[in-house]
Order: structure tokens, then C-alpha cells, then sequence
């Protein structure tokens, strides 16, 4: 009988089922709960291993040969779970998971390797969907590179570079804006500037390639604007994402609600940092889905202290007006932001996102995202099985969910057969910090690239750039702009950008938010003292110490 | 200075291990990047120098001790490639743990390690039909032969009964293999291969 001890096993072929593996620095850990894979038919590359013709490379596989496998990986998907697994590609999008192999080998091969297949050895590594940041303030070039070496795939953004804006708007900026993007391999939702009564201007603007909407106080967020826009939105199949109104100059929180009349609606920043102060209290609505942004996750020691020149800073307030200092302290909420920690391990708030650029860091949405799932006063720690729990559900947030909410959950956010294969590996070690390699449509695109003068391929200093899926003309085949279905038929999108469309925005509600569905019942208290939360007042206590930070990063 | 892309990098490494330094003398712990740098900063210099290889990888391993990082950081540093220019020319220098074993824990740490929950061994092929087969090498070299192979498609100087062979592989771990010394004999289990394919 041929045996092979365990830690030998998953030091050559991976962690397999009943493995706890740890995720980066924070003690966070996840049990595998399944390998695809049966013992002694594990597919390896190299010399005198099973990748080879006749082994476990069929001869010819004809139509069903892959473009490319990720072979033992640890695949941590919001939708699928944790399991070990082969992920098959093919044309871009995932085939499938499990068994890979040439049928006339080994038996029960899901995925039929061919002599042209390539192969990334997953083993030792994690594979998760590419992140997708539903907030993305495009005010400089300069986050492309940065959201890619995070693991960031997607991005929903506003804004045209250089300007303060919220929006993408009109057609001439949007096609400028669409053909630039074309060039980097990330897919990209602009969000027109919904923030007006003129349904004629937001509708031009979806035909141009707009693939949702961004209602913004700076620019207008009245209820009859909210109306406005989500009455469009309802007759394009697109998304409304709302910073809502911090003065209470049109109404209170209750108003805003009753323009939504039940109409779904995407509800930033709800701790209460832009928009009202008791925002929070938006998420009893069941048709609200909430998000978050990166500054106020996790809660940290000196949170509120880098807040107010940071809200100064980005919404143009200046000290020489007293009403500016007044407004910008009525939006520091302490209590807010204990209770949006909590929030988020509650399920309640159901999406992170960076804000980036616009009070927010988009290299550090993911980062952020595990520092406050691994944190100890919130349930993390708990054994293997609370921790997956709280893996998925954190994970969730930052690639399923807001693609549902945007309506782009049938490309990407997950890993299920028929997605984008926009994978993120990590070396456990520095999981949620810095990826391995980022697959862009199934093809390497960004990573940890070594020396070009090294004898391997890994020879230091490894630095994160681009690989050949970011070069030329390929961003072009790798990246999808996302716009309505109408506009695809429209005739009046700019020509070269692949162009995927958004379906299913309207109608959702928390229950379609997977792991983060709860609707608590959630008042908060006007004299600043802690939020409530079915009932119970709910304090964090601030973080002095964050994982995933200085152990990854230099600086 | 007709500085090459590779220079530059090496530029590159030693101002994150200056950084490294200046951390250490303050009696700050360092994180994985920087400590990267001033490991991958000094096996470099050792070679400029003309230390023997093995003497500059064993150095390596000497540089930081695990108390001078942060939790976590031992893992980071599992491996690294360093290419560097000694006076004999580029040598690559493969560095192994350089910061203690990554399962030596500290208080606190977070180390990234599997643990298994399971039993401590793996049973491989398990509930298949095997049988043994005896083999001897005619050959005057050494023949190898690995885990996924048809065996009645082995070298032909291994002398075994091919009649009963075909469609039966090695029965040991994936990707490894089983040598057979010039004139040796010896008997091996094999495993049937897959259900659909046709076996002796």
C-alpha cells in the first residue's frame, strides 16, 4: 500500500481536505472542505511529472483542449466555498473546476487537459475571484497599477482624471474615457453623473456607454433627483449608487427613503461619513444595499483624527468659512463607524468598497477588508469553521456582491463556470497583502514578476507589474467596459473596447446579497451616543495594531 | 553609468535595505519586503567579494533572526532567488528559510501554516486493483521511471513480462519516480490505470 505522510503531501501537491490553512498574517484560517483531486493522480509540471503527452495530456484533445489550467489550487470563492481543485479555462471564462487529466489515465476527469494547454502550478497557492471595487474615484491614472497589485479586477468608477467629479459625463468624456481604459487590463464600469431631473441627459449618456449611475450631494442628491434618476435606471436595467445628503437641506433620511419608493438602490457610505448623519439606519430597508468604504475599516485608533482633513481635503471645504469646519465635524461620527464595524460582521452592510482617491485608498480595499474580518473583538478566531464562515462572507463583499449590485454577477465576482476567469493567486503567506499573479479573461496580465536578467523566474527584486496580458493590444481582448444592453444595439458607443452588459440590477434586495443578507432593526441616536442595533448598543473598541500591514509592506 | 535594467534594480534592493538598517538601529522590527532587501543586499555583497556560493548561502540564513521581524514575516520569506555577480561571473543563490523555519511560531504571530485535521497518513490509489510485477535492467545505466507511466511502455531493457503489464502504472506518489540500477532485479507494485482504458 503506497501512503504519503500528511505534511509531505501538502507541502508537494497542497492542502487537502481537513487541511486548515492560514491566511497571511492575522491567524484568520479556513478548512478546505474538499479535493477534487483523488490521491495519487495529482496533475505536477516538470520533468518526469504527469504533465506530459500520454500521461496526463491526452494526445489530441480536439474541441473540449483547454487555453489554459490552474492545477491544486485552494480555490476560496464567495459562491463555491473553499476547495482544493483544478480550475479549467477556455476562450477567456471558466470552464469548470475539478479533476483535470486525460481520461485515458486517470478516471473521473472533469477537465480534459490537451498537448496545447498551459499550465500555472497552483500548487501551495490560494486562488480567489479578482476583487471589484464598486467606488472608484477616476481622478488619476495612477490607481490602475495600484487596484491591479491589490487583486483588483474590476472597477465601477466616476470621474475623468484631473477634476473633482462623480460622474462620467457627457458622451464626449465617456468615449475618451472608454478608449483609454481599453488599454489597461481591468474592467471598467462608468458611472454617469445621476445627480439632475433631466432624464433625456442620464439616458444619452447610458447610450454612450455609461453602465450606471452616481447620485452625489456635491452635485445634487434631493429626492426629486433620486426619483429622477432611479426612474431611469429602472427603465435601463442599471444600478444607482447614492452618497446621500449630509445637511439635511432637502429632507431627513426618511424623505430620501420615500423617494426611493422601494426601488432598489445602491446606499454608499452608510456609516454616515457622506451622507446623513443617521444613515445608518437606512439598512432596515430591505431594497437598500450598503456599502462602505476603506477609511473607516477597521476601526482604528486615530480613524476620526485623519477623517476631518480628509473630508476638508477632498469636498473643497475651506477653514475660512466657520459653516465648512461645521459641516465637516457633523459628519465625523465615532459611534457610526463602531456600529459599521460591526455591522459588517453582522452581514448587514453587505459591500466594501475604496472610495478611491475621493477619501479612500484603492491599494488597500482588500487588505482592509481581512483586517476587519480577522478582528478579534468581532468574532474572528473562533475555530476553522466560524473563520471560513467569516472568509467567505468578507470575501464576498468585495467581488459578488457588488457585481450583483451592478449587475455584472453573470461575469464576474465569482469563479462559477461561465465567468470572466479574472483569478487572483496568493502564496498563503502573503494572502490579502500582495498577489502572486493576477489572470486577466485567463490570461496572465499583472504579478510578481522577477528579474529579466535572472536565470529563473523569480529572481530578486520581484517586483509587481505587468506581464504580456497588460502589454499592446491585449487589455483590449482581456478587459471588458460594461454597458447597458440597449446601448450594445445603440450604435453609439465608441468602437474597439470589448463591451459585456449589465442585467439584473433592478428588484434586488439584501436577500440577494450572498452571506451579508441580514436586516437588523438599527437606530441611531442624535447626542453621539452608540448606535443600536436590534435593540442593544453596539462599541468597537479601536485598533492600535492591524495585520496585513507592516509585515507585507515597507511603507 | 550606462546603468542596465538589471543595476538598476540591484539599486533598487540596496535602498530598501538601507531602509532595513536604519529600522534595526532604532530597534524596530522589520516587515518581509525590507527584510527581503537586506538579505537579498548583503548575500550580494558577499559575492562581490568572492565568497565561495556555499558559504554566501549559508550567510544567508544568518542575516536576521527571527526576533528582529514581525509575525508573519518568516513565512513571507520562504524562498529566494538572488542572482548575483561574484568575480567568477552570475551565480544564483538559493536561499531556503533564511529567517527561521516559518512553523517556528512566536507569541502572537499568525504564522500562515497548514495544520492537517486528518490522519497522518495519506493512503494513495487507494480501493484499486494492483499487482507486482518483477523487473530486472539490462541496461548499463540507470533507468527511471515515474508515477504515471504505462508500463509495458517502459524502456525495453526492462525485463518484465509486457503481457501483463499494459494499462498498469507505478503505484507510488504523483510525479515521482523509481529508479532500476544497471543489472538490478526487483519487484514493484503497480495500479491499474484508468477504468476505460484497456488492461492485461
Amino acid at each position: 500500500m503506497a501512503t504519503i505522510d500528511a505534511h509531505t503531501y501538502s507541502s508537494i501537491y497542497g492542502p487537502t481536505t481537513g487541511d486548515v490553512l492560514g491566511l497571511g498574517d492575522s491567524g484568520l484560517v479556513v478548512r478546505i472542505e474538499q479535493d477534487d483531486v483523488a490521491y495519487g493522480d495529482e496533475i505536477l509540471g516538470g520533468c518526469g511529472k504527469t504533465w506530459r503527452d500520454g500521461f496526463y495530456v491526452r494526445g489530441s484533445a480536439g474541441d473540449s483542449e483547454l487555453d489554459l489550467l490552474v492545477s491544486n489550487v485552494v480555490l476560496i470563492d464567495p459562491v463555491l466555498g473553499v476547495r482544493k481543485t483544478c480550475i479549467g479555462i477556455k476562450e477567456g471564462r471558466v470552464v469548470g473546476m475539478g479533476r483535470a487529466g486525460s481520461p485515458d489515465v486517470v478516471d473521473g476527469v472533469d477537465l480534459v487537459v490537451g498537448p496545447h494547454t498551459a499550465l500555472v502550478p497552483g500548487e501551495g497557492l490560494v486562488a480567489t475571484p479578482g476583487a471589484v471595487d464598486s467606488h472608484v474615484h477616476l481622478a488619476s491614472p495612477a490607481l490602475v497599477d495600484v487596484a491591479l497589485s491589490a487583486g483588483i479586477t474590476t472597477m465601477v468608477g466616476m470621474g475623468i482624471g484631473g477634476v473633482w467629479d462623480v460622474g462620467v459625463n457627457p458622451r464626449y468624456n465617456i468615449h475618451t474615457l472608454t478608449e483609454a481604459f481599453a488599454e489597461v487590463p481591468i474592467n471598467i464600469m462608468l458611472l454617469a453623473r445621476g445627480s439632475t431631473t433631466d432624464r433625456g441627459a442620464m439616458q444619452a449618456a447610458l447610450d454612450a456607454g455609461a453602465g450606471g449611475f452616481k447620485v452625489h450631494e456635491d452635485y445634487g442628491a434631493s429626492p426629486a433627483c433620486i426619483d429622477a434618476c432611479l426612474t431611469v435606471a429602472e427603465s435601463a436595467d442599471v444600478a444607482v449608487a447614492l452618497h446621500s445628503d449630509s445637511l439635511n437641506e432637502f429632507g431627513l433620511l426618511a424623505d430620501t427613503i420615500e423617494a426611493t419608493a422601494g426601488r432598489t438602490i445602491h446606499a454608499y457610505h452608510v456609516e454616515g461619513g457622506g451622507g446623513y448623519p443617521d444613515l445608518l439606519e437606512i439598512l432596515q430597508e430591505p431594497h437598500v444595499l450598503g456599502s462602505s468604504t476603506t477609511p473607516t475599516i477597521p476601526y482604528g485608533k486615530h480613524t476620526l483624527e485623519e477623517l476631518f482633513p480628509m473630508t476638508m481635503n477632498v469636498h473643497r471645504q475651506t477653514p475660512l468659512f466657520a459653516s465648512d469646519i461645521d459641516t465637516t465635524h457633523s459628519r465625523l461620527h465615532e459611534a457610526g463607524i463602531q456600529a459599521e464595524n460591526h455591522l459588517h460582521h453582522r452581514g448587514a452592510i453587505s459591500i466594501i468598497n475604496s472610495d478611491a482617491l475621493g477619501m479612500g485608498r484603492i491599494g488597500e480595499m482588500v487588505r482592509r477588508t481581512w483586517q476587519l474580518a480577522s478582528h478579534p473583538a468581532l468574532g474572528a478566531g473562533g475555530g476553522a469553521d466560524a473563520d471560513t464562515r467569516t472568509v467567505l462572507q468578507f470575501l464576498a463583499k468585495i467581488t459578488v456582491n457588488p457585481a450583483i449590485a451592478h449587475g455584472i454577477a453573470q461575469h464576474v465576482g465569482s469563479l462559477q463556470p461561465g465567468r470572466l476567469a479574472d483569478i487572483v493567486l496568493w502564496d498563503p503567506a502573503w494572502f490579502g497583502t500582495k498577489p502572486e499573479l493576477v489572470l486577466k479573461s485567463g490570461f496572465v496580465a499583472w504579478g510578481a514578476a522577477g528579474q529579466g536578467n535572472g536565470s529563473t523566474r523569480s529572481c530578486e527584486p520581484r517586483v509587481m507589474g505587468p506581464y504580456f496580458g497588460a502589454m499592446g493590444a491585449a487589455p483590449r481582448r482581456l478587459a471588458a467596459t460594461f454597458v447597458t444592453e440597449n446601448s450594445m444595439r445603440g450604435g453609439q458607443l465608441v468602437p474597439g473596447p470589448t463591451y459585456l452588459p449589465v442585467r439584473g440590477t433592478r428588484g434586488l434586495t439584501r436577500a440577494d446579497m450572498w452571506h451579508n443578507d441580514a436586516v437588523p432593526r438599527v437606530h441611531v441616536p442624535r447626542d453621539g451616543s452608540p448606535v443600536e442595533v436590534d435593540g442593544h448598543p453596539v462599541q468597537v473598541a479601536p485598533l492600535a495594531h492591524v495585520p496585513y500591514g507592516q509585515g507585507a509592506y515597507l511603507a | 553609468m550606462h546603468l542596465t535594467p538589471h543595476e538598476q534594480a540591484r539599486l533598487l534592493v540596496a535602498t530598501a535595505a538601507d531602509l532595513a538598517r536604519r529600522r534595526l538601529a532604532r530597534g524596530a522590527r522589520l516587515g518581509a519586503t525590507e527584510a527581503g532587501a537586506l538579505i537579498t543586499d548583503e548575500v550580494q555583497e558577499w559575492a562581490w567579494d568572492g565568497l565561495p556560493l556555499s558559504e554566501v548561502v549559508r550567510r544567508a540564513g544568518s542575516v536576521l533572526r527571527a526576533d528582529q521581524v514581525l509575525p508573519g514575516v518568516p513565512a513571507k520569506l520562504h524562498h529566494l532567488q538572488i542572482d548575483a555577480l561574484f568575480p567568477s561571473g552570475t551565480l544564483l543563490v538559493d536561499v531556503i528559510d533564511p529567517v527561521g523555519q516559518p512553523g517556528e511560531k512566536l507569541a502572537g504571530s499568525g504564522e500562515s501554516t497548514v495544520t492537517a485535521d486528518r490522519p497522518e497518513m495519506i493512503e494513495l490509489n487507494a480501493g484499486r486493483p494492483k499487482r507486482e510485477v518483477t523487473v530486472t535492467n539490462r541496461a548499463d545505466r540507470t533507468v527511471r521511471v515515474t508515477s504515471h507511466v504505462d508500463f509495458a511502455s517502459v524502456n525495453p531493457l526492462l525485463d518484465h513480462d509486457r503481457t501483463t503489464t499494459s494499462g498498469w502504472r507505478p503505484d507510488i506518489p504523483a510525479g515521482s519516480s523509481i529508479s532500476f540500477q544497471p543489472g538490478e532485479t526487483r519487484t514493484v507494485t503497480l495500479v491499474a490505470m484508468a477504468a476505460t482504458r484497456k488492461r492485461a
